[in-house]
């Protein structure tokens, strides 16, 4: 498989004794909405940060494997490149943005790839999260739900396949993650992205994810679709993951 | 349109500024410390908080005047040290009317003409600066919900750590952001 993430035996620790990642393998294919969960501390978001080359060109510590992302390794090219082809929106949006302006916060990332037509892009990605009557407001005084509407409109101005999400309901409520999740759901129907979450709640990740991936202490404990990956209730408990229930 | 407002207004602060410096008279000082009073009043600004912080200051330039030039006569201490104190306060209030009329996104603009390395140094010390203070805000009245008595000198550390962790965790996340928007530096 040539597009989407290929994995190969790769495993990452910040320190020689420890390792965060512990020779996973998996596939992600283009176009599928992924989830990964886990414990805290099970290596989820060391796991995310590699998804775009930010380990090991940016945080650096023992790492073996190969990462491909659409055929290209991503120990050859800058987080730069990565930058064009996969969207990182972050855990906590409060610390994410620094820009005076909304619409200054989405051109940042737009003039950094030299993408031309700014103005329409970011128009329709504030469009497309809802959020085009703040284009001139301040990001810090909004709701965190609104906060994390705006990363994601910063992410999907750039126009990425790939858009990889940190426990993006972390800090909304209930309303603010039902919303949070339309919005993926369709981007990844109508528009044909790659969706991956990284995730906590498990009833999220059953209702809107095809695919999930659990993690245990960096390594790989189930790879498969949703349905059949929530079936090994007995295993998931014994690790501390909850069992989903239905969305209504 | 708007720059050359903002251009305008950072001029008027620079040349009040040296004219304050310059006034001698009591008076006019008294007068200027008024006037920026009602401006900050119509601008809705914490003037109590900056009052708060400046008036020590002021209070304690007038004692020194009167301890450390006692050859001179107590009237003419007096009056300098209040020359002083109040020229002080006022251009601590001219800075603070300035900013309460001014965005701070308004001040950054105007100097586009900068290096973007440094155009984005000055944008996250510009969002950096109020989010700490509001940061240290809260962790005060976590620690106070605490019983840790956060107004002795002894105790600051119960802010300052905290505090540290997550000005780090935030400097960390923001440059994690910055890469991961394609963000590549000039000097790189």
């Amino acid at each position: 498989m040539k597009n989407g993430i290929i994995f190969d035996h790769v495993s990452f620790g910040y320190s020689k004794n420890k390792l965060q990642i512990d020779a996973a393998s998996f596939a992600i294919e283009k176009g599928s909405f992924v989830g990964v969960t886990g414990v805290n501390g099970s290596g989820k978001t060391t796991l995310a940060l590699m998804l775009n080359g930010i380990i090991p060109h940016e945080l650096h510590g023992q790492f073996s494997g190969t990462i491909t992302v659409d055929g290209i390794d991503t120990k050859t090219k800058p987080v730069s490149y990565f930058a064009q082809k996969i969207g990182m929106v972050f855990q906590n949006p409060d610390f994410m943005l620094f820009n005076l302006s909304v619409t200054e916060e989405i051109a940042f990332g737009l003039k950094n790839i030299k993408l031309h037509n700014a103005e329409d892009k970011i128009k329709n990605a504030l469009q497309m999260v809802g959020m085009e009557d703040f284009a001139n407001r301040d990001p810090q005084t909004l709701s965190l739900g609104e906060k994390q509407k705006i990363c994601l409109a910063a992410v999907l101005a750039l126009d990425t396949e790939y858009i990889v999400l940190d426990e993006p309901v972390a800090m909304l409520d209930y309303q603010g993650a039902v919303n949070l999740y339309r919005i993926l759901d369709e981007l990844n129907k109508k528009h044909g992205k790659t969706i991956i979450v990284i995730e906590h709640d498990t009833d999220f990740l059953s209702a809107h994810a095809k695919h999930t991936i659990i993690i245990n202490r960096g390594k790989i404990l189930f790879n498969d679709t949703t349905k059949k990956v929530f079936a090994h209730k007995t295993e998931l408990r014994k690790i501390g993951i909850k069992i989903p229930q239905p969305i209504r | 349109m708007k720059k050359s407002i903002t251009a305008v207004k950072l001029v008027t602060l620079l040349v009040f500024n040296w004219i304050v410096f310059s006034i001698r008279n009591p008076l006019i000082l008294s007068i200027l410390f008024i006037i920026l009073l009602l401006l900050l009043y119509f601008a809705k600004a914490q003037i109590k908080k900056r009052l708060l912080a400046i008036i020590p200051i002021g209070i304690a330039i007038i004692i020194f005047q009167l301890i450390f030039y006692i050859w001179a006569p107590f009237t003419e201490r007096f009056l300098f040290g209040f020359i002083a104190a109040a020229k002080i306060i006022i251009i601590s209030l001219s800075v603070l009317t300035f900013l309460s009329y001014t965005s701070l996104f308004a001040l950054i603009k105007l100097f586009d003409f900068l290096p973007e390395d440094i155009m984005l140094i000055l944008m996250i010390t510009a969002y950096l600066i109020p989010t700490i203070l509001s940061e240290a805000e809260k962790i005060q009245i976590v620690q106070k919900s605490r019983n840790i008595k956060t107004n002795s000198f002894s105790s600051l550390a119960a802010i300052i750590i905290p505090l540290l962790h997550r000005v780090f965790q935030r400097a960390e996340t923001i440059s994690l952001t910055i890469l991961a928007r394609g963000y590549k530096s000039e000097t790189n």
